[in-house]
């Protein structure tokens, strides 16, 4: 390791002498430290991040973790100093190692070296399973965030629990982020939105059916779903109620506040599995039936048709942009957005009993 | 008799940015064929749509004298975001999804006919789009119009109803004060002063936002934010621009008017206000008010001697021959209007007395840059003796609102020789490359605070007579030909009177 910071700082010595007057506006904002377990996934991850580098000042580390094999490290680094087409002046540096065998176990100790001090250091675990790995533990002992991507987990639900049970140990510590939380984030927005203004807001509380429905092939792909009901459980006081499953393609959960919560797979068309392709929250206030429904129009894609109804109105029909989202924007949104989403953790919590009956 | 209770905050927005809470609302813009529309309004409007931002329900009712179909209108708004908006390219779908969302009345301003069809339409949309009667009404027209537009929406019967009704108002504000008092008291003939948003896009600009949050949000900068500390401060508003197709306008204002009275002064406002009590409306304003008005007044030998008038005649900018000012369309030949404004001013108050705040503004200057510069004292003693310090200049804090938004701090640092030899260095801090995404536009983020009924951004009438008093008084005396009207060869920065105004007091500008 020490070479390898040896030669780091040789690049950047070589930087400032070729190129002074770009070097003088040195100004990385974040470490991210990026932990794979499979060469294809390095491969992507490694574009990532460059990506987000392209426009984003940090010290990117990614790490590719082989735990066979002899113990030994390769490395390959870069520092790169440039202007955005704005003029902005912009510097990245970028680290990635091999690690094979027992190092690979004690990760942390080639990370922290390469940390650019007083500044926060995310840590994104790309890996399909374990969330709970030791050396990952390790790792974010020196960070401030973990982000993890649910939806590429193999099995979603199973992976999910195991970072609640992580939420449980390490919340008060360090933040924790989903990219499929963010991708989520135009829909939660939506539903929001319905009940803003003051005399909607009565409708919360007589919410009857919410019933969420995914690009789904079997159960497992419903967790994004089980997020969206964990968030309005935990904003809306719910607990759940005993959770069933009506054959393979239907979730039910009745609430304490009498709203029933269903969770249903539709065939993926046009649509990544996984991903959320509906939503309906309908009730009764008063006299007056009310419902909002949320759909993603398939056929064009980009937007979703938002209907909403109330009482013996009309149907209002408005189309809402929801453009799909690139993994660079995603995660380039989670570092831009700060390192606590506590709703998130509540809202995953509050999605443990759907995620056990989804497992 | 209970009061009514407010109801509980909406659970399900925690976490979300502010600007998803606006209630569904209809928004009228009056001159919607105008340039501002088309190339401010339009565009901002296009990239709220696009950001989700605008509620559900939200509908733009374009309102001018063209008599446009709707879909024309439609066109002619399209053409415009595609031209104009801040992001590129543009989201088709996005664009098609909000033009939806957009229908068009063609109304002549001096009929009242025109303004009872509109609350028609107005009634009908309310139902069928559930946005609960709030109406946004903004004059996107000439500031002569706004009386007449005030007026007719009140005898329309507009100006109240179901839900709220805003009108927005563009600057300037009137043209002295006793105008200004007119046209406050036209507007609140019809409306509530908390429903009246006077919108001066510079305050919607993030980095003069990022002025309070620098001062209020750093334990480390407030205590030297004082006379104690600060030797004096510049503030900058300059552009390399002529007044381009505005002569009809700028020969009647000036750019003490112009510049001057709103942005400059609202610059010094929040430069040296007190901290308030919370970031909203009321508190931020009324810090920003007692500033103004203890901006002490100036005397008839002040005004002489510590205000300055300029006039571009021909030179060169920026590698291009341009004409003077007298010579630019829609101008007199014989025109005395400034194009240039220089001044001192001092804020009689505990932490800023006998500290000048110096302000200059101009037009056809070498670039453009707008910013404020905090100069603070020399150290009361020269431990590395005068030799070492030769070019060490004062501590500076320079608050960068355009263009490279940011923040510079200098300081002396030992330069590497084998002496104590003494240098200037920066400590630079770039918005751009400090965070990610696109800032919205001003104007974004001051139409959704319209919407949100948060006027902290927006102009208070007692902030704008205060800054009338001020500008009056100099207006005055310019009329009279004290100081008299110097010019200055376009290209520079300003007249030869500027420089010995600063000089007079030891001190000199920092050219930015």
């Amino acid at each position: 390791m020490s070479q390898v910071i040896e030669q780091l700082n040789r690049l950047e010595a070589e930087l400032r002498l070729r190129d002074p007057g770009q070097h003088a506006h040195r100004n990385t904002v974040l470490n991210l430290v990026t932990l794979c377990d499979d060469h294809d996934r390095a491969v992507v991850c490694d574009g990532l991040v460059r990506a987000v580098a392209a426009s984003h000042p940090l010290r990117a580390i990614l790490i590719h973790l082989h735990t066979e094999g002899e113990k030994r490290l390769s490395a390959e680094m870069s520092v790169q100093a440039y202007r955005l087409p704005d003029g902005v002046p912009l510097q990245r540096e970028q680290v990635l190692l091999e690690v094979w065998g027992a190092t690979a176990a004690h990760v942390a100790s080639l990370v922290e070296p390469l940390l650019v001090s007083d500044l926060p250091t995310y840590v994104w675990w790309t890996g399909r399973q374990h969330v709970e790995a030791e050396g990952l533990r390790e790792v974010l002992a020196a960070s401030k965030v973990l982000v993890v991507d649910s939806i590429g987990f193999d099995r979603p639900p199973a992976s999910m629990l195991e970072l609640a049970g992580l939420v449980g140990q390490l919340g008060d510590r360090i933040g924790f982020s989903d990219l499929r939380w963010e991708r989520l984030r135009p829909w939660r927005e939506a539903i929001a939105q319905f009940f803003s203004p003051r005399d909607r807001r009565p409708f919360l509380s007589s919410l009857r059916e919410v019933r969420l429905e995914c690009a789904a092939s079997q159960p497992a792909d419903r967790a994004g779903a089980a997020l969206i009901a964990g968030w309005l459980a935990s904003a809306l006081g719910w607990r759940f109620g005993r959770v069933r499953s009506v054959g393979a393609d239907l979730t039910e959960a009745p609430t304490d506040s009498r709203a029933q919560v269903s969770l249903q797979s539709r065939t993926p068309v046009n649509v990544p599995t996984g991903h959320l392709v509906a939503a309906t929250l309908s009730g009764r206030r008063g006299r007056r039936d009310f419902s909002l429904r949320i759909e993603l129009d398939r056929e064009t894609g980009g937007h979703a048709v938002v209907s909403i109804d109330i009482g013996d109105s009309p149907t209002l029909n408005q189309h809402l942009p929801m453009p799909v989202t690139s993994e660079t924007d995603i995660l380039f949104e989670v570092l831009a957005r700060g390192r606590r989403d506590p709703v998130f953790v509540r809202s995953l919590i509050a999605a443990v009993p759907l995620l056990e009956a989804l497992r | 008799v209970t009061a009514p209770t407010a109801p509980a905050p909406n659970p399900l927005a925690e976490g979300m940015s502010e600007y998803r809470s606006a209630d569904p609302a209809l928004m009228v813009i009056f001159g919607a064929t105008g340039d501002l529309s088309q190339r401010k309004l339009l565009p901002a409007l296009y990239n709220l749509a696009r950001a989700r931002m605008l509620p559900a329900g939200f509908m733009l009712v374009g309102a001018a004298i063209d008599t446009l179909s709707e879909d024309e209108f439609r066109d002619r708004m399209a053409r415009s975001v595609r031209q104009h908006s801040r992001t590129q390219p543009v989201d088709d779908k996005a664009l098609e999804a909000f033009l939806r969302d957009v229908t068009y009345l063609p109304l002549d301003f001096t009929q009242l006919e025109g303004f009872q069809r509109l609350a028609r339409c107005l009634e009908e949309l309310a139902e069928a789009r559930h946005t609960g009667g709030n109406v946004v009404f903004y004059c996107a027209t000439p500031p002569p119009t706004y009386p007449l537009i005030s007026k007719q929406l009140k005898a329309a019967g507009l100006h109240r109803g179901r839900g709220y009704r805003r009108i927005i108002v563009e600057k300037p504000f009137g043209s002295d004060l006793r105008s200004a008092r007119e046209l406050s008291r036209i507007l609140r003939d019809a409306f509530p002063e908390d429903a009246i948003f006077r919108i001066d896009h510079y305050l919607g600009k993030e980095t003069v936002q990022n002025i309070l949050a620098f001062r209020f949000a750093n334990s480390i900068f407030e205590p030297i934010w004082t006379s104690q500390q600060v030797d004096h401060v510049q503030i900058t508003v300059a552009e390399p621009l002529g007044i381009e197709q505005r002569g009809a306008y700028y020969d009647r204002a000036g750019a003490l008017r112009d510049i001057v009275q709103n942005h400059a002064l609202q610059l010094l406002a929040l430069v040296a206000m007190e901290p308030p009590v919370a970031f909203e409306s009321g508190s931020v304003r009324d810090e920003k008010v007692k500033v103004l008005r203890s901006i002490r007044p100036l005397s008839p030998v002040e005004l002489r001697t510590q205000t300055v008038r300029g006039q571009y005649a021909e030179g060169w900018v920026m590698g291009e021959k341009v004409p003077g000012y007298r010579a630019e369309p829609h101008v007199a030949p014989d025109s005395t209007t400034e194009t240039y404004a220089a001044l001192r001013c001092l804020v009689d108050n505990w932490r800023w007395s006998e500290t000048p705040f110096y302000i200059r503004t101009g037009k056809r200057l070498p670039k453009q840059a707008t910013e404020i510069r905090v100069q603070f004292k020399r150290p009361p003693h020269l431990t590395f003796g005068r030799e070492a310090m030769l070019e060490l200049e004062q501590n500076a804090i320079t608050l960068r609102i355009q263009p490279e938004e940011g923040i510079s701090l200098r300081f002396g640092a030992k330069a590497p020789t084998a002496g104590i030899e003494l240098r200037n260095v920066n400590m630079d801090f770039l918005y751009a490359s400090s965070f990610l995404g696109d800032a919205p536009d001003a104007y974004e983020r001051l139409l959704m605070d319209c919407m949100l009924g948060d006027p902290t951004l927006f102009t208070r009438s007692d902030e704008v007579e205060a800054a009338w008093t001020l500008v009056d008084a100099i207006e005055t005396s310019w009329r009279q030909g004290e100081p008299p009207l110097e010019t200055y060869p376009a290209g520079t920065w300003g007249p030869k009177g500027a420089d010995r105004l600063l000089e007079a007091e030891g001190r000199e500008w920092h050219h930015p």
